[in-house]
């Protein structure tokens, strides 16, 4: 059972209980009116973020993201779900976007068939990617006997692992 | 018309001579002067290693342009320089098409001109426009202007793309670019959540066009406000590769370090208390890969006396 925690015109925060842990999921649109009020304070054992709805992520709602993650504090372990491609390059750039109790769990990443000329995003876990070589993956779509490309820089896509590892 | 001089300094020692061949291609008034000389209008810098001090010293010089290549991995380097430095056009040494961009570059300055959404285009090309009155518009109407770009032979990714680089620009032409008769910015420090109406000397608009190869979009807003320290302030914190959230003062260098990872070329015209418009765009590659790995290029013409 999830109910909406947050709401604005753009965006909505659903939660909902795993065991000891909450999750928030968010969908929309996260921008300068993103307000973390409603979310922070909750002290479960553990946090879990789904991003699988976010469409835009601007740089007020950056600052907005940093800021409420900064607002749960290190004390509760964080875990980042579902992150597509536009939140993993966040996560890259700007420092404080993943904090240092937070993990990427999940998230997409860009895979191409050159058989069948499509691309596709496929959800990958940060442990698939111990040694920061993308994983093998076949084509969805056609019966190509050649692996998919991965289709972008593995040591720029995967820094917040490396990030994670030097810690 | 005016004829330029353009002092070149570059390791590959046929890129002058080429460089010279295009010109007179062109039929431009422009002089390639010696490495004594001093009267330069024009400084075509190769960025390969860390400035020296001989360079420094051209770098800061008074009354001219500079077009610095760079490459790849340098862009830590530049985010320093460029605090320091006012380098007009960025471009990359990987740039297959650099020759074209430079005698671009200098045509423009020598007709006084800008570099308009028509002009890259061609001037057949349909641009489509939309105007941004009040806060409340921006998403919908960037929906409806997304869903109307054709996105054949483009990556998935692209409307993604598309709409947080023009939800960035238009908000920032919105609530940063305002001032009133002071100069002071009207609505930087207003509450974002509360709806803001623009009086119509203030909308913002958004153009857009494109090619078989090119999606290319403006966004302008009716101030000019943005002033040479501080548009090279945000370029150089746009270009650091971790943006630090504590630059709290540093706002729009996270806005452009969002659109430096979407669009291949930027590009600013400022017209100091008329407009500033931003120019993007965005090859269309199919595959995010090559959209990473592109060439990307940034150029910044102020309004010249
Ligand atoms: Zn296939």
């Amino acid at each position: 059972m999830s109910e909406v925690v947050y709401e604005n015109e753009k965006l909505k925060v659903y939660m909902a209980s795993e065991g000891a842990a909450i999750k928030f999921s968010f969908e929309g649109c996260i921008d300068e009116d993103f307000h973390c009020e409603n979310l922070v304070g909750k002290n479960p054992a553990e946090l879990h973020i789904d991003f699988k709805d976010v469409k835009v992520i601007n740089s007020c709602g950056i600052r907005e993201w940093v800021n409420f993650i900064e607002k749960l504090g290190s004390a509760v372990p964080i875990k980042y779900n579902n992150c597509p491609q536009i939140i993993v390059q966040q996560i890259n750039m700007v420092d404080g976007f993943l904090s240092a109790n937070a993990n990427v769990e999940t998230f997409f990443a860009p895979y191409f068939c050159e058989e069948c000329d499509s691309e596709h995003v496929i959800l990958l876990k940060g442990s698939d990617v111990a040694t920061g070589v993308a994983p093998t993956q076949k084509c969805p779509d056609c019966n190509a006997s050649e692996d998919m490309e991965f289709d972008a820089i593995e040591k720029q896509y995967f820094h917040f692992l490396e990030i994670k590892k030097s810690a | 018309m005016k004829n330029l001089k353009c002092k070149v300094i570059h390791s590959d020692s046929e890129f002058t001579e080429s460089l010279e061949k295009k010109i007179q291609e062109n039929s431009l008034p422009v002089e390639i002067i010696g490495q004594n000389e001093t009267d330069e209008n024009y400084l075509i810098l190769d960025f390969k290693k860390n400035p020296t001090d001989e360079i420094k010293a051209l770098l800061s010089k008074k009354d001219k342009e500079t077009i610095l290549f760079i490459s790849e991995d340098k862009d830590s380097e530049l985010s320093e320089l460029l605090k320091k430095y006012p380098v007009q056009h960025v471009l990359r040494d990987e740039d297959d098409n650099k020759l074209n961009l430079i005698t671009d570059i200098l045509n423009t300055n020598i007709n006084n001109e800008y570099w308009s959404l028509q002009k890259i285009l061609g001037q057949s090309t349909q641009i489509q426009e939309t105007l941004f009155k009040k806060s409340s518009d921006v998403n919908p109407l960037i929906e409806k202007f997304v869903e109307s770009v054709d996105l054949s032979n483009a990556f998935k990714e692209i409307p993604t793309y598309l709409t947080q680089t023009v939800n960035e620009l238009v908000t920032n032409a919105m609530f940063n670019a305002p001032v009133d008769g002071d100069g002071k910015a009207k609505y930087r420090s207003m509450d974002k959540r509360k709806n803001l109406d623009l009086l119509p000397c203030e909308y913002v608009t958004l153009k857009y066009g494109a090619s078989d190869s090119v999606l290319a979009f403006s966004v302008r807003d009716q101030f000019g406000s943005l002033n040479k320290e501080t548009i090279y302030q945000y370029l150089s914190r746009g270009l650091q590769e971790i943006i630090r959230h504590e630059d709290k003062d540093g706002g729009a260098g996270l806005g452009l370090a969002l659109i430096r990872q979407f669009c291949h070329r930027l590009i600013f015209n400022i017209s100091p208390g008329n407009f500033t418009e931003v120019i993007c765009y965005i090859d269309k590659m199919k595959r995010f890969k090559l959209h990473q790995t592109h060439v990307k290029s940034i150029h910044v013409f102020f309004q010249k006396g």
